[in-house]
């Protein structure tokens, strides 16, 4: 919200500077986002009269011939409009426009350019592609800053959702007037008394559905003549970043940023049948909106009709076809309150927000109907030179009244901490318009101004009103004593330390990667979200390794190309429409020059094993991975499918252009996490000696290693305490074998008979051949 | 006699100075002090002696072979010093070749700076818990006293699945879950990922939010100050300054914005604080009485503060990072800095 620092001191004296008041404000919930000198960066651009003009070559620019006091220059611009007469900005050769640009002298077609002529927005005020016009009172080679309210401080303040009654200047003064503790100043500015006539409204007004409208006024103004809004009107209009348009026009929005109420000019002459409606949309209707488009109406849209079709979107925009133009003699004007849900409703559906939808969604004050519908007629009046209609109409439910709340001395205590007088407490919110009805020591009875309908209701509303008021820094810092009924168990945040830990321990890199993704990378059913950013964050992801996989890919492409990452994280498993599981997994990629199956085993066995002893692999078929490079992880008793890991299938890497092998794992961190629930039991030390031999072997390519373990197990008996595999090369491999009894000594020669016995075996079952 | 003692002193203290190695030391040695060495022999010839001539050989004797042992260990030692060092010297390597294993990883940024974050609280006595992604409009909105078509609603741009079922905006809603299934007094904290339909330099529709929560009979707004005083001086040190100011959240009241001393420029204003000094970390505020009533809890009885923060912007702030999609994108050589 903009709010001119010169046109706040119209309600409340300020001494201060704008950066000293603009801290005050902040510091009492209305933020100063920014503090903005309005042409600051505007240098040496000038008043000149076109003394003639003449078309370029190109037929879309003007060359112009431009006086600008002292001297006659030569101006090349791409407006068209421009005429002999016209008073316009002009920046010579070396000025400064808005954004700091420097204006240089240059050639278009052969033809010179000494200057550029500036178009509002370059001047710092509002979008327009047009030249911005002076007025003739403007004095030839003039600063033009002079002739656009320039030179004006102007705050933009944030105003919080709740505070609907600070989206007007004098809503920011009321504030400014609480914080610096001063009087509100209540003069309407500029306005002469204006000329009114006894005559009765010609125009019946009907409201049909007053849960949507729930005040509705009207007043004519007669015999206007639509001009020029003054200089005064007209820079503060620009001050705001808003275009003057007419004196009518300029009336309506000059007092809605002042008193926050919008209030919308039709065309008397216009209103069919001499009746206003307010109704709800018929289906099917339609309506050309102020800005030019055509809109269909739906059920539940509240319009502003006249005997024949809507003349205005309520509360919205007006209507085309009864817009206030250059020949309009009689005006009819509105002020209302509407239901801020049904606005808000409808302009999100029509997708148009405008300064009065956003003030409508608020609420507006219910007392400024009135006010500001006497001081647009009178402003109409003494601007357009008409006379207002004593007749006013005013339909309303019944009038509002100001809410009483109880405050209680004990509760202030309670929730801020502080210890205040309920008499000091009364004093401080009586800056801000609070009233008190009656007090004791203990409680007191307090009624909050109307303006402040929206957002007080409760005593927590005026406890917070009071915290502000007195300033949080005023609010002494505490510690709380902490105490819990239980300390909530962590599983999941310990399982995901000691993950992490082990992982990065493994050289792998962590990548946190979106949860939404496209749906190429997740199963069919994955849960849509209906108003996606973009379709490639449109789904829930049901796996993490297409996300890994894009991470990888981006890596490649960059030249990376020694890629270890893992991340943990949810996937949603569908369920019914639109609802998911949420688990939580755990999924890496190893993809570097010398990657194989085994380096990814290590580290599946590093981390399974650092949270259960109790597991196998099976081979399982599954389209992510290489069938005959891979594995499904078994845990505890029951055999639960963990997860899988392996080299990925080429078809899967394929679809991102990656060609290397890329082997990968998920699992499933639920499964590990109940896995490492299981009690460790303690076994004792063993008391009496071991005995070691080593088997060395040529093993055939389809002879799986845990064949051979399980024959060297099987054979060996209850004294096989340990099996090995501690040497591998080409098809040799070598295994380490301890032997140990419990209760005694073994011996030499018991153990050599269980040996020959398992080399046996195992050249018979396995046609192994042992390396003697 | 004494003459041929001295002769033979003499004559090993030269070969011990010709000695080169620790081997000549050694045949010195045995020449000389050895089982048969020259010395050796005569002390042994000592009983031979007439009595009288007894003392004063022994004592010439026995002074010279002192002497020369002594010289023989001196020698042994120089020659066995030096020989270590040759031996060191041979085994010099090139210290500056890199370490062979297995490099370590690294946490991801936003991970690392969301475990800084909850070990702060925890330590103060905060336990973790944690909610869905997807959310119900009731969990997400409803009870954190934000109406359906309530104008404060558009505070978050919200991605939707269904007409009632969406991605949470924030992670209060786990405030609702934990207060629905415990009651007070209780100190939560709940991190997590959060959703919005918004997406820019600053902005991503994915990022990490941190919420807090703390209930009793007496937790005051001063209380509030104090623990968020505390957290962020243990985020950006002692020296930072703290200050609150008024704010609006539909579920606590009253609410307050937390801002840090700016940590780039001090103070004294710069593009990251945009001029004003001050960064904007945390929300907060007490617990709006609606939303106690929504649990059963008795809001006359009991109140309490709650907070939330984004983990991204500690994470922007901390390591200097300008532009959020860095985080998702992954790039190691990113990665690898942290
Ligand atoms: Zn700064």
């Amino acid at each position: 919200m903009k709010i001119p620092f010169e046109w706040l001191k119209d309600f409340v004296d300020i001494k201060l500077r704008p950066e000293e008041l603009a801290e005050k404000l902040t510091l009492a919930g209305l933020e100063v986002g920014a503090i903005e000198y309005h042409g600051k960066d505007i240098e040496g651009v000038v008043v000149g009269k076109v003394k003639t003009t003449e078309k370029l070559a190109s037929d879309h620019h003007l060359i112009c011939q431009i006086d600008i006091g002292k001297k006659l220059i030569q101006v090349i611009t791409d407006d068209l409009t421009v005429q002999a007469g016209d008073r316009v900005p002009v920046a010579p050769e070396g000025a400064t426009i808005s954004g700091g640009i420097t204006v240089t002298k240059t050639a278009l077609h052969g033809v010179e350019t000494f200057g550029y002529l500036c178009k509002p927005h370059e001047l710092g005020l509002y979008q327009e592609n047009y030249v911005l016009r002076l007025p003739k009172y403007s004095v030839l080679g003039d600063d033009v800053r002079k002739y656009l309210g320039s030179g004006g401080c102007v705050l933009d303040v944030d105003v919080l959702p709740n505070r609907g009654d600070c989206q007007s200047i004098i809503g920011i003064a009321r504030e400014v007037a609480a914080v610096l503790d001063k009087k509100l100043k209540i003069k309407s500015a500029k306005i002469k008394k204006p000329v009114k006539s006894a005559a009765k409204l010609p125009i019946t007004i009907t409201v049909k559905n007053k849960d949507l409208c729930p005040r509705y006024m009207a007043k004519m103004v007669t015999n206007v003549v639509i001009k020029e809004s003054p200089a005064w009107l007209k820079d503060r209009l620009m001050l705001l970043g808003m275009r003057p348009i007419n004196n009518v026009v300029d009336t309506t929005n000059y007092l809605l940023a002042e008193l926050g109420q919008p209030m919308h000019a039709f065309d008397a002459d216009l209103i069919s049948g001499g009746k206003i409606i307010v109704r709800e949309a018929a289906r099917g209707e339609t309506i050309r909106t102020l800005d030019g488009v055509e809109r269909k109406l739906e059920a539940g849209m509240l319009v502003i009709a006249d005997e024949e079709h809507a003349v205005a979107l309520a509360g919205v925009m007006g209507g085309v076809n009864s817009e206030v133009s250059s020949i309009t003699k009689n005006i009819l004007l509105e002020s209302a309150c509407f239901d801020p849900v049904s606005i808000s409703k409808t302009s999100k559906a029509a997708k148009l927000r405008t300064e009065a939808s956003v003030r409508f969604e608020k609420g507006v004050d219910w007392n400024m109907i009135a006010e500001a519908l006497e001081k647009a007629a009178a402003m109409i009046a003494e601007l357009s030179g008409g006379i207002i209609l004593d007749g006013a109409v005013d339909i309303k439910i019944k009038d509002r009244k100001p809410k009483k709340i109880e405050l209680r001395a004990q509760r202030i205590k309670k929730i801020l901490g502080v210890d205040l007088s309920l008499t000091e407490s009364i004093k401080l919110l009586g800056r801000l318009g609070f009233k008190k009805i009656k007090a004791s020591k203990e409680r007191a009875i307090l009624e909050a101004p109307l303006y402040r309908a929206g957002d007080i209701e409760r005593e927590i509303d005026l406890i917070e009103e009071l915290a502000r008021i007195m300033g949080y820094d005023r609010i002494d810092s505490t510690m709380p004593k902490i105490a819990r009924s239980e300390i909530l168990a962590d599983h999941a945040g310990e399982f995901k330390y000691q993950a992490e830990e082990i992982l990065v321990g493994c050289g792998m890199m962590e990548v946190v990667t979106f949860s939404l993704v496209d749906p190429g990378m997740a199963s069919a059913d994955a849960v849509k979200i209906s108003n996606p950013m973009t379709n490639e964050e449109s789904v829930m992801r049901t796996a993490l390794l297409p996300g890994l996989l894009k991470v990888l890919s981006h890596n490649l492409r960059h030249q990376v190309d020694r890629v270890r990452i893992f991340e943990i994280g949810k996937v949603f498993i569908p369920k019914t429409a639109g609802s998911a599981e949420e688990k939580v997994r755990v999924a890496g990629i190893l993809a570097e020059p010398n990657a194989d199956f085994l380096k990814l085993k290590g580290i599946i066995e590093s981390l399974v094993s650092a949270f259960t002893s109790d597991w196998s692999l099976e081979s399982v078929s599954d389209n992510t991975y290489h069938p005959g490079k891979s594995a499904g992880i078994l845990i505890g008793p029951n055999k639960k499918l963990l997860g899988k890991f392996g080299a990925l299938h080429p078809e899967v890497t394929g679809k991102w252009d990656i060609k290397e092998e890329v082997f990968g794992f998920e699992l499933d961190c639920g499964v590990l996490i109940e896995a490492c629930k299981t009690v460790k039991r303690y076994r004792p030390l063993p008391k009496f000696p071991n005995v070691e031999r080593d088997l060395a072997m040529f093993v055939p390519a389809e002879v799986r290693s845990s064949s051979i373990v399980e024959i060297i197990r099987q054979i060996g008996g209850p004294m096989v305490e340990e099996v090995y595999l501690f040497d591998r090369y080409k098809d040799s491999q070598a295994y380490h074998i301890s032997f140990r009894e419990a209760e005694r000594t073994l011996t030499d020669d018991e153990v050599n008979r269980q040996f020959e016995a398992i080399m046996a075996e195992l050249e018979k079952k396995l046609q192994v051949k042992i390396r003697k | 006699m004494v003459e041929r003692i001295k002769t033979l002193e003499i004559e090993a203290l030269a070969a011990l100075n010709r000695a080169k190695t620790l081997a000549d030391v050694d045949s010195v040695q045995v020449r000389y002090l050895g089982r048969s060495g020259l010395l050796t022999e005569l002390i042994k010839n000592l009983k031979n002696l007439p009595p009288e001539e007894k003392p004063n050989f022994g004592k010439v004797l026995n002074e010279t072979k002192v002497k020369l042992e002594a010289a023989v260990k001196e020698k042994k030692q120089l020659f066995q010093e030096r020989n270590t060092e040759q031996k060191l010297k041979a085994e010099i390597i090139d210290i500056t070749l890199p370490g062979e294993g297995v490099k370590r990883g690294k946490l991801h940024p936003i991970t690392s700076t969301m475990e800084e974050l909850v070990g702060i609280f925890s330590r103060m006595g905060f336990s973790i818990a944690e909610g869905p992604d997807i959310e119900t409009d009731y969990y997400n909105f409803e009870a954190l006293n934000i109406p359906k078509f309530h104008p404060s609603r558009d505070m978050w741009s919200t991605l939707w699945i269904t007409e009632d079922t969406l991605l949470r905006t924030h992670t209060s809603p786990v405030q609702i879950r934990v207060m629905e299934k415990k009651k007070p007094p209780l100190a939560v904290i709940a991190p997590g990922r959060v959703y919005r339909r918004d997406a820019d330099v600053t902005h991503s529709t994915v990022f990490h939010q941190l919420e807090g929560l703390l209930v009793d009979t007496d937790v005051t707004f001063g209380d509030l100050k104090g623990t968020l005083t505390a957290f962020l001086h243990a985020v950006f040190g002692k020296d930072k300054k703290v200050r609150f100011r008024p704010s609006y959240f539909p579920f606590t009241e009253p609410s307050a914005e937390v801002d840090v001393e700016c940590v780039m420029c001090g103070g004294s204003g710069c593009r990251v604080c945009s001029g004003t000094g001050w960064l904007e970390i945390l929300g907060s505020g007490m617990v709006d009485p609606n939303v106690f009533k929504h649990v059963n809890y008795d809001p006359e009885k009991y109140t309490g503060f709650a907070f939330g923060l984004g983990v991204e912007r500690i994470a922007m702030l901390k390591y200097g990072i300008d532009d959020i999609r860095l985080f998702f994108e992954n790039d190691l050589r990113f990665l690898r800095q942290f």
